[in-house]
């Protein structure tokens, strides 16, 4: 349709528009100024708009327009790698000495929302406190990401515009951790448990006002350090526990956009049937459900039970029966082209779980329960945990039943969220049904949190001293195409090994009116919340 | 033997009230049944009155709500959390039922026949308690299903694998309910049906029990 | 009057305490805190860390203390700090009392209003056809889970007219209109209930009072039924049912629990739900209390109004 209209303006009047509108832009329409965006919240900020005191999106997607990065993943463009990099606060950047230092060339004149001005000492301060370097002068209470920068070895701030990070190995992966939405800049001049309470950024948007369980309300920064930006006047996010209410907002037009992660394949269908110019985008989550085995106790310590579970399950009847088709088969990377490095289909084929005749599958795992000295007779009797949430429910019921097929009796545990994360991490428990969510598409941001030894969140406990010296070999590889050669060779083997067998990467259907322009999903939910070149057409 | 552990537990009060507590003690040791037995009285009076007023402060749905995320999902603790706030409000009623029956003439009759107090209680008047017993139980059913259903909703309830009517209403029902509004309309007039037909049955039962309320 | 009513507030305030130990206890009792839940949101475990934050909210302390400092709060009129949102917690409920309050008003008004004439209809036409229906109606009416008629509501709504109620709250200041649609439905959803118990207590206790002798003997001095009805039953016959609208205000609080969440309306209420789940124990006690002492409050002025409605009725000295 876009390209219809294109063709039928006059071309001078086409030409116009593509000098106007900033290169990326994938709409050939001239933005327009001013306007409020309503968006849904499933939850209030979990811990306001500290931003690096969470791990969920709950936080990221209301506080992420108050901030910027370093660096970004263009939030135009729909992949996340490291062409797609672009600069925020950082004008330039360079790697230097081999991908040992990575140095950032900051904007000049860029103040925070209270005036004060932004300058490298901002940058070393942030870092420094999220790698709890032994001299930073603030720590945070909570810290979920400071093995991100565990190969950081210092952090040089030479002037106020130049910024170097020193790396302990080459590591081209920090700068796509780097622009993850996960990784905005704090103030120095500000306390880091402020920014639970309130927001001092130097982003498109500030805060004016959060009624707690009521709304979020952004205006438009008039300092914002790119001229003509952000387009929108302001940004509200209005918390809906319910989830059909939720819906019908949306539905309604009382909200313009679905909030990332939230929307299901069914879900947007209903939604198009009843409002058909609503616009959906499928895209990958980065969310997997997977099965986490602890190692360290008997049954899973045996590597053949493991198998065996992972071998019962039929990914593809998964999909279609727990998602409705609303997720895609894959290894421990989101395959193409919803992420960029993980195995496609092909290629999965003759890993345990994915061959194309389920019945072949279920035998081959009887077999190897057999081997394991199980039997119709002596069946497996284990207690399966999950979360006390739907999502994670009706995958562990699912799994349940593959399970009952090869003779392994599992009873479901629900766990509150309160304690689930404790339980996992001293892995007090055999066998759950586990979802995983990963900030940036990026083996070493997946690997070193989920496989590597002795990492918290590596809840089977799995370690392999072979498999950690590939993912540090791959961590290191300069050559972006045997970099990819090596990925997958870790995630095959991290299959056939049953480390964490990955079930499917769920996909989201982000549902916007037509309206909402330049707000475009990536390849997870996590970082193309800025807002900045969001528009609307109202 | 089975009266020690009040003994114990007299003997191990703090001697605050250095005059008060030998003397208990002394009873304690002496009549240990009966030191037992009050202590129990006690106990249980302090309970009822405590119900009584918590009753009297907090919604059933609130209290409901606050144990059940209290002790954890599971089948067992939601029956506790629904029916504990309901147990003062049982023991209200049979004690008015008591109050009234205490003075019938056929009580008066027995204990004038020197008939043991125990068994006046357990013989006479409890057997006439069940009459209004049933009304309340078939009345509070209904509240019951309701505050389960509600506490299923908010995902409070009975967990998976149970199915619960409360509880299909909650996760994806609403979100499906354009395509397919059946998924939350039968599971609500499931909950309006139990609970219509159990007040129907309260309604008939109390018609039958207590016929002074016919027609009313 | 005077000593009843001295003591009538020192139960009140004996229930209150009373109270406020159950709701401390029982939230002690609840499996996880707020940390447990602060690192679910982070998503990793840190024994050291989480010793050092409960330090900082002060819930390491033994309970005991924690319970006499929150005693000690409440009398000096400070109610804590938030522990999710890090702010005073009367800065977080004080929005919301006017929201829950209005509401539940709202709801009985239209119970009242509702359930009184069709329970004298249904009096006064008893067996009818009519008195059937009406029946029928109030039974379902205590039968519905309020949420889910807030659902179908909603539903109906966004299905037949593409509009849902505002999502936040409108204040009449700025929008009477909007405002009074915003709280009418939910109200309607909860009053229903409320009004079907009403609409019964009346009619039962009507049709009690019209078998009194004096109604007998206003008919036989030829008053018409109306008078009769209006004038002399229907006076005599509110006790009950003041009774009962003092019993259902407390019902009514605990609808509004799950009729908030599906309106999305910021009530105290709704807010409670999700304190209760962060295990946010500030906020959770003092919303209880707020519930409680408006609970109780309704309770004594009913029995106010039993003197106003039935001169026999003496308080107490």
């Amino acid at each position: 349709m876009t390209r219809a209209r294109i063709a039928a303006l006059p071309a001078s009047f086409a030409l116009l528009t593509l000098t106007l509108a900033s290169p990326a832009t994938t709409e050939a329409q001239t933005p327009k100024s001013g306007g409020v965006l309503n968006m849904m919240l499933r939850e209030d900020l979990a811990q306001g708009f500290a931003i690096h005191e969470t791990a969920t999106i709950s936080t990221v997607w209301p506080a992420m327009p108050c901030f910027n990065n370093l660096v970004l993943f263009d939030p135009l463009k729909k992949t996340e790698s490291v062409d797609t990099v672009v600069g925020e606060l950082a004008e330039k950047w360079s790697w230097q000495d081999n991908f040992r230092n990575l140095v950032f060339f900051l904007r000049k004149g860029v103040k925070w929302h209270d005036g004060q001005p932004f300058t490298a000492k901002d940058v070393k301060f942030t870092f420094d406190m999220l790698r709890e370097a032994a001299d930073a002068p603030a720590k945070l209470r909570i810290n979920p990401r400071k093995d991100w920068y565990a190969n950081v070895e210092a952090i040089e701030a030479p002037d106020p515009s130049t910024v170097v990070f020193r790396l302990k190995k080459p590591q081209p992966s920090l700068l796509l951790m780097l622009a993850s939405g996960y990784t905005p800049v704090y103030a120095a001049h500000v306390p880091p448990a402020s920014y639970r309470t309130g927001c001092v950024g130097t982003g498109p948007f500030k805060l004016k006002e959060w009624r707690k369980g009521e709304f979020v309300e952004l205006v438009r920064n008039p300092d914002y350090f790119v001229k003509g930006r952000p387009y929108l006047e302001g940004l509200k996010y209005f918390p809906i526990v319910e989830r059909g209410t939720r819906q019908a907002a949306l539905q309604a037009g009382k909200l313009d956009v679905s909030f990332p992660g939230e929307t299901t394949k069914t879900a947007a269908e209903q939604l198009k049937a009843a409002v058909p110019q609503l616009v959906v985008t499928p895209y990958n989550q980065n969310v997997s459900d997977n099965i986490i085995m602890n190692v360290k106790k008997p049954p899973f310590d045996n590597p053949k039970v493991r198998l065996a579970v992972s071998h019962a399950i039929d990914r593809r009847a998964l999909v279609r029966a727990v998602h409705q088709g609303g997720a895609v088969v894959g290894a421990s990377l989101a395959p193409k082209p919803w992420g960029f490095w993980g195995l496609a289909e092909k290629d999965l084929l003759g890993l345990p779980g994915y061959a194309t005749n389920p019945a072949d599958e279920k035998a081959r795992a009887r077999q190897l329960m057999a081997e394991a000295g199980y039997s119709p007779e002596k069946p497996l009797r284990v207690e399966i945990v999950t979360r006390a949430i739907a999502v994670y429910v009706d995958m562990a019921s699912f799994v349940i039943n593959e399970l009952k097929q090869i003779g392994i009796d599992a009873s479901l545990k629900q766990i509150e969220t309160a304690q689930w994360h404790a339980m996992a991490t001293r892995g007090d428990y055999q066998i759950g049904a586990n979802l995983t969510g990963i900030g940036p598409d990026d083996p070493d941001a997946n690997f070193y949190e989920n496989y590597a030894c002795g990492s918290p969140r590596n809840y089977s406990q799995y370690c392999s001293e072979e498999v950690m010296k590939l993912i540090d070999a791959q961590s290191q590889e300069l050559d972006p195409k045997r970099r990819l050669a090596m990925v997958y060779a870790i995630q095959r083997r991290l299959e056939a090994d049953a480390a964490r067998p990955i079930l499917d990467w769920k996909l989201d259907y982000f549902t916007v009116w037509p309206h909402v322009k330049n707000l475009i999903p990536h390849q997870s939910i996590y970082n193309f919340g800025r807002m900045q070149d969001v528009w609307t057409d109202k | 033997m089975a009266v020690r552990p009040a003994e114990i537990a007299v003997a191990r009060l703090p001697r605050a009230r250095p005059g008060a507590w030998p003397v208990l003690a002394r009873f304690a040791r002496k009549k240990p049944l009966g030191a037992a037995g009050g202590v129990l009285m006690v106990v249980m009076v302090l309970t009822a009155v405590f119900a009584d007023l918590l009753l009297q402060g907090l919604p059933l749905l609130v209290l409901a709500l606050v144990m059940s995320a209290a002790l954890g999902p599971a089948i067992h603790n939601v029956v506790i959390a629904i029916s504990i706030p309901i147990i003062p409000r049982a023991a209200r009623v049979i004690r008015s039922s008591v109050l009234s029956i205490r003075e019938m003439q056929y009580v008066e009759a027995a204990r004038a026949l020197g008939v043991r107090h125990l068994r006046i209680a357990f013989r006479h008047v409890l057997p006439n308690t069940v009459g209004p017993f049933i009304v309340l139980c078939t009345a509070q059913l209904g509240s019951a299903i309701l505050v389960e259903a509600t506490l299923s909703f908010l995902g409070l309830g009975v967990p998976e694998p149970y199915p619960s009517w409360g509880r299909m209403l909650s996760v994806s029902a609403a979100e499906y309910a354009q395509k397919a509004p059946h998924l939350v309309l039968f599971p609500g007039i499931a909950i309006s049906l139990a609970v219509f037909g159990s007040n129907l049955l309260g309604d008939a039962l109390r018609d039958v029990l207590d016929p002074r309320l016919r027609g009313a | 009057m005077k000593t009843y009513l001295a003591q009538r507030l020192t139960i009140a305030v004996l229930t209150l305490l009373g109270m406020s130990m159950v709701i401390f206890a029982l939230l002690r009792l609840a499996p996880g805190d707020i940390v447990d839940i602060l690192f679910s949101t982070a998503g990793y475990v840190s024994p050291s860390e989480k010793q050092a934050i409960m330090k900082e909210l002060g819930i390491d302390r033994p309970y005991w203390v924690q319970y006499l400092d929150w005693l000690r709060q409440i009398g000096t009129g400070d109610l804590g700090k938030s522990y999710r949102y890090d702010v005073p917690a009367w800065q977080i409920v004080r929005p919301l009392l006017p929201v829950t309050l209005e509401l539940a008003a709202l709801s009985m008004v239209f119970a009242v209003l509702f359930g009184v004439p069709t329970g004298v209809v249904s009096a006064v036409r008893q067996d009818s056809t009519l008195d059937y229906v009406l029946r029928v109606f109030s039974l379902a009416g205590l039968s519905m889970p309020a949420f889910w008629l807030g659902m179908v509501i909603i539903l109906g709504l966004v299905t037949w007219f593409r509009w849902i109620p505002p999502l936040t709250y409108v204040s009449p200041m700025e929008d009477l209109k909007l405002h009074a649609v915003q709280f009418l439905l939910p109200a309607l959803a909860v009053g229903y209930r409320s009004s079907a118990l009403i609409m019964r207590i009346t009619r039962s206790s009507l049709l009690e009072v019209l078998r009194e002798d004096y109604i007998r003997t206003a008919r036989a001095k030829g008053q018409s039924g109306r008078v009769v009805v209006w004038r002399h039953a229907l006076k005599n016959a509110m006790l009950p049912v003041v009774t009962v609208i003092g019993i259902e205000f407390a019902f009514l609080i605990g609808g509004l629990v799950v009729t908030e969440t599906v309106f999305n309306l910021p009530g105290v209420a709704r807010f409670l739900v999700q304190a209760i789940l962060w295990r946010d124990y500030p906020i959770v006690q003092n919303l209880v209390m707020f519930i409680a002492i408006v609970v109780i409050l309704s309770n004594l002025l009913v029995d106010m109004l039993y003197g106003v409605l039935d001169p026999r009725v003496r308080y107490g000295g």
